[in-house]
């Protein structure tokens, strides 16, 4: 009679489990696939194709990602499989952190002018920026490359980088943070005669720190991922200074042929590894912050 | 009266010392995002509406000729723009219209799940919202061989021979597929917590009532997640107008192109290569963004919240009321 | 710093205002096609050009093995004119090249490359976007000649915009037929000569495998040997000849080949696409019919599987003895004839494969004198108008002309079959083992046509891959060949008119 019970009761916890299990599974599916894709053979890729495994142990190969690293030295011949991973690893981490880090001081710092230093017109300013944002961005990306183009930063890295530091979210998200910080404790500091600067570091980064990260954390996700930019501002360059995420396209084009599909799975997982560390320290904190967006409004 | 002089002077001076630290500092704090805001902002906004009334003739970066409202002319009256251009906008619109629904509903529905949390619910949410983290160019790449036409395993698994980036209706469907899989994640973890919050004693309270599961989610759980829903229909709305990498991504190949083309697609493939289309561009960057923000402006409206604060305390009592 | 860039602002700002107000800069100056001064040359007393060090540098749109054979007979270039000239290439996909170009001319004019190795019917295209200096005063300057009759004259017209030629053709190239000579023989096949005779052949070898009497042999997954002689399933063996038009062998060369077959032309005389023709909707109805034959098709069977936007689906199908046919880009020919060599090494090696033209296969009608055209490309080199040195121009043409009269038989080997008379009938060339194995079956240059100039050259030739992929995809089955032609036509030359 308990048994029947338990599982009465537990109904709706049990019908949901199974559900999110299968569709979690669903989900999970094709990334199993592609990281198992990228230790298997062309062979059994083509011939088994209907497993997602590896059917042998023989056809187990690490040929995929043997090959992608033995592509990463510049043959004049062989210029279309020419595949600097290494270098679009270094630029993809100098674009998503460099880019992030600059944007969240200069951010934090507008956010702290805007609440701390009351000045004529903040709040004028304020709603104009806000104002800005329903601008979508599809309509300054001609000019904008133009603009890269005359401050020279087309075909480099800082032209990736650059555009993002006007953003305006950013600035809107911390400021709604500071916001939440209680002016006493700023009036006191600033009583003990410190500085805004050392208030700021002292006083109001230690606050705002998780909001500061989730910011980050959004930052490095969206340009470790871009690929419609870069395509325009680093397409046309030299492969040493492409991203890894615009790399990959042009390996996934050319990896149509037989021998190249391990070695684009290979690249894809590669990819994919540096953002999967990233998720598994800061999972709690990226969903939390996902979470507080919706919640803040 | 000497005391007294001194007095205001210190007090003068005080004051345009602290006048000049306070210029100093808001330079200092606010001048960086400033300036890069009007540089990388503002400048293209300005720069953008010189463009769209320029022509370029392909030879430099440089307008050759100032044309007025030429190119936005062209744009709405030229045959092939309308065929393409605006074809490519009502694809994009069509498709948006269809998938916000389902980025909506599929995830609101995921999270009514969760939210009865079921044991491990947060390794189930950790993994649906797992794909969307990733880069675009992987998980395509990765959904590209799966449902390739030969040796693919989707293909294979049924026994199917579809060729799905091959023709335009299950190209479309790939990528609809493409943005479910990989990008409902946010809408979903952004209405788990707004679940997660909704006044338990609210439904305690109905219960008592003898509301209904229905009548429950109408009047309890609807009006109290609708912050949410509004956030995420006007964020998918926003990011589906803009649609481009996963088009880009799967259907470089399909056959019949311009089916397959939004509107962020049409522009962005005018800016590679030759600056000869680049007025043209920046006109249709203008007139699409328009449009955008025409059709965002339509939902708000649309879904507006109507009541004061505490709005679902109230609706809640409306429904009581109305019963 | 801040100040630097709110400089460069300002200056950009004015730098736009600049360029709106003149229109463009004034570089518009027609480039010089008579006589050019001496410039900075230096000459030694018996009036020689003295080059010293000159270094060039060359974009060449070669990749792969190809890249590789080019950088060899230029080492030997080098190697030649040892502290004189230098030149250094760099290899870029035809996909990738132009969008490059693209924006280096417009941008980013200082690296610009000094020499341009590419496909000689772009030529007018490029001199439209003010890239190219005309070739002639050059040679002039350095003492050469081009000889008109030594060179195949399509492949010069080609590269000739207005009467000044703008670029040196060095050869043509197009996709061969790669064949199982093993397979026809063992069955009483023959090897076709025209259209009828490869849908014969493709049909009665299905038919044999449907009869069970199919002998195939090829690397297998069920565990035969490459050498093992069995008998085709006899379902599912359906596959005799695969293509796709997401092949580039398709794309590049066999849409348009199909087309010129059946007496298809491509350029009309004011530059515009003059595809628009029943002779090319036959063309193309014969590649609709490979892969879906209708009542009046020629073949019964489809002669390939539907293989959609797939790449180099004729590799997999032929090493397993599942085709017969496959296209290929003859200059990976030789790969193949080394993997095959190993393959079947048990039984004939290489010997096993043979090679052939295009030539007729894909004509309705073999009487007709065009039913022999293939449509090939032919790579040229071109001068970037970056240069503005005299000596490096000089030096430019002295390595051009070295190399088309001095690349020969290594450049046909990889299917680059020479632009000048003199050079296919010398001794060298014919007396070259790999002559008489397969370059012979390439046919002569004569044989190829290349596109004729036309300053609209990507929106003719982007229109026309179109209509081929859209004739070939099992989407537009029910559509015309012809009507997805008109829609084509009526867009490119709309697009045309819009940016002119």
């Amino acid at each position: 009679m308990s048994g029947r019970s338990w599982i009465g009761k537990n109904l709706g916890k049990i019908i949901a489990f199974v559900v999110l299990l299968a569709i979690s599974l669903l989900f999970l599916l094709p990334l199993i696939y592609g990281v198992f894709g990228s230790v298997r053979t062309y062979n059994d890729l083509s011939g088994n194709a209907s497993s997602i495994f590896p059917t042998s142990f023989s056809a187990f190969t690490w040929d995929g990602y043997r090959e992608l690293f033995s592509r990463t030295k510049y043959v004049s011949t062989n210029a279309n499989e020419y595949f600097p991973i290494w270098n679009w690893l270094f630029n993809s981490l100098i674009v998503a952190l460099g880019g992030t880090l600059l944007y969240l001081i200069i951010a934090a710092f507008a956010a702290y002018a805007f609440v701390f230093l009351d000045f004529k017109y903040s709040n004028k300013i304020f709603y104009f920026l806000i104002g800005t944002m329903v601008i979508p961005g599809i309509v300054s990306t001609a000019p904008q490359l133009i603009n890269m183009n005359m401050l020279g930063f087309y075909k480099s890295l800082v032209g990736l980088i650059a555009p993002s530091l006007g953003g305006v979210y950013g600035v809107y998200l911390i400021r709604q943070f500071f916001i939440g910080i209680p002016k006493d404790l700023i009036e006191n500091a600033s009583m003990d005669g410190a500085s805004n600067l050392s208030i700021f570091f002292k006083v109001v980064l230690p606050l705002g720190k998780s909001a500061l990260f989730v910011q980050g954390l959004f930052g490095f996700m969206g340009a470790w991922n871009d690929v419609q930019w870069a395509q325009l501002i680093i397409g046309g360059a030299p492969r040493t200074t492409w991203t890894l995420a615009y790399g990959l396209k042009v390996i996934s084009d050319n990896a149509e042929s037989a021998e190249s599909m391990t070695l684009a799975f290979a690249s894809a997982v590669i990819a994919m590894i540096p953002i999967f560390i990233v998720y598994l320290v800061a999972q709690s904190k990226i969903i939390e912050g996902v979470a507080n967006t919706g919640i803040k409004r | 009266m000497k005391k007294v002089t001194l007095e205001g002077y210190a007090f003068n001076r005080e004051k345009r010392n602290s006048k000049i630290r306070k210029t100093g500092s808001l330079l200092f704090f606010f001048g960086p995002y400033f300036f890069c805001f009007c540089l990388f902002f503002v400048f293209p906004l300005v720069l953008g509406v010189v463009m769209s009334m320029s022509k370029f003739d392909g030879k430099s970066m440089f307008p050759s000729e100032f044309v007025w409202f030429d190119n936005f002319k062209t744009v709405f009256t030229n045959r092939v723009m309308i065929k393409d251009f605006w074809s490519s906008v009502w694809y994009t619109i069509r498709f948006a219209l269809i998938i916000v629904p389902l980025c909506i509903l599929i995830p609101l529905g995921l999270a009514l799940l969760i939210n009865i949390k079921p044991p491990c619910y947060k390794i189930f949410r950790a993994c649906i919202y797992l794909p969307g983290i990733f880069p675009l160019t992987s998980t395509g790449l990765i959904l590209l061989r799966m449902f390739s036409y030969h040796n693919g395993f989707i293909n294979s698994f049924f026994n199917i021979s579809v060729d799905w980036f091959g023709n335009t209706g299950t190209a479309w469907f790939m990528v609809g597929l493409f943005c479910i899989w990989g990008g409902i994640g946010g809408n979903f973890i952004i209405l788990c917590a707004g679940l997660e919050n909704v006044d338990k004693g609210l439904y305690e309270a109905s219960g008592m009532d003898g509301a209904s599961r229905w009548e429950k989610f109408r009047y309890v759980t609807l009006p109290a997640i609708k912050p949410q829903l509004i956030m995420c229909i006007f964020t998918s709305l926003c990011g589906y107008m803009n649609l481009y990498g996963q088009n880009y991504i799967l259907l470089s190949n399909t056959p019949d192109q311009d089916a397959v083309m939004t509107a962020v697609f049409r522009i962005q493939n005018m800016l590679i290569g030759g600056s000869k289309p680049y007025g043209y561009a920046a006109a249709m960057g203008i007139i699409l963004g328009a449009i955008i923000a025409a059709i965002t402006a339509v939902q708000m409206t649309v879904t507006k919240e109507r009541k004061g604060g505490d709005k679902h305390v109230r609706a809640f009592l409306d429904w009581k009321e109305s019963r | 710093m801040k100040f630097k860039r709110a400089l460069c602002c300002a200056m950009a700002g004015v730098l736009s205002a600049v360029a709106i107000g003149c229109g463009g800069g004034g570089d518009d100056g027609r480039r010089p096609v008579g006589p050019v001064d001496d410039g900075d040359l230096k000459f030694d007393p018996n009036n020689q050009i003295v080059y010293e060090n000159v270094q060039l540098k060359m974009w060449s749109v070669t990749t792969g093995d190809d890249a590789k054979t080019q950088d060899d007979i230029i080492a030997r270039f080098n190697e030649t004119y040892n502290g004189m000239i230098k030149v250094t290439t760099e290899h870029i996909s035809r996909y990738e090249l132009e969008p490059l170009l693209d924006t280096t001319m417009q941008f980013d004019r200082g690296s610009a490359p000094d020499l341009f190795f590419s496909h000689g019917s772009r030529a007018a295209e490029y001199v439209e976007k003010d890239w190219l200096l005309p070739i002639e005063p050059y040679m002039d300057k350095a003492s050469l000649v081009i000889d008109r009759t030594d060179y195949v004259e399509s492949l010069l017209d080609a590269t000739t915009v207005d009467g000044h030629i703008y670029g040196l053709p060095q050869d043509v190239h197009s996709a061969m037929v790669v064949y199982r000579a093993d397979i026809l023989e063992k069955n009483g096949l023959d090897v076709p000569t025209n259209y009828q005779e490869l849908v014969e052949v493709c049909e009665s070898a299905i038919d044999l495998a449907k009869a069970g009497n199919l002998w195939v042999r090829g690397e297998n997954s069920a565990g035969y040997k490459a050498t093992d002689w069995r008998k085709a399933p006899t379902t599912g063996w359906d596959n005799p000849f695969p293509i796709a038009y997401g092949d580039m062998w398709v794309h590049e060369f066999l849409g348009y080949t199909a087309a010129a077959q059946n007496g298809g032309q491509f350029v009309a005389s004011d530059g515009k696409p003059g595809w628009n023709t029943n002779e090319v909707a036959n063309g193309l109805q014969v590649l609709k019919d490979f892969v879906m034959p209708s009542e009046t098709s020629e073949n019964k069977y489809p002669l390939t599987k539907a293989y959609g936007s797939e790449y180099d689906v004729g590799n997999t199908p032929l090493r397993r003895g599942d085709a017969i046919f496959k296209l290929l880009g003859p200059w990976e020919y030789p790969r193949d004839l080394a993997e095959y060599e190993s393959l079947m090494a048990a039984d004939g090696g290489s010997s096993n494969i043979q090679t052939m033209s295009m030539s007729n296969l894909f004509a309705k009608d073999s009487s007709k004198e065009y039913a022999s055209k293939v449509k090939g490309e032919g790579h040229a080199f071109m001068l970037m108008s970056t240069v503005t040195s005299r000596t490096k121009q000089c030096a430019a043409m002295v390595f051009a002309d070295w190399m088309v009269n001095n690349s020969s038989v290594e450049w046909a080997k990889r299917g680059h079959l020479p632009s000048l008379k003199s050079v296919e009938n010398s001794s060298e060339y014919r007396s070259d083992p790999a002559y008489d194995a397969y370059i012979k079956n390439w046919g002569s240059c004569d044989d190829y046509i290349v596109i004729q100039p036309t300053q609209h050259y990507s929106y003719v030739d982007m229109y026309f891959k179109h209509c081929v992929q859209k004739a070939m995809s099992t989407q537009f089955k029910n559509s015309s060949v012809k009507s997805i032609m008109n829609e084509e036509y009526e867009d490119c030359v709309d697009y045309i008119d819009l940016y002119a």
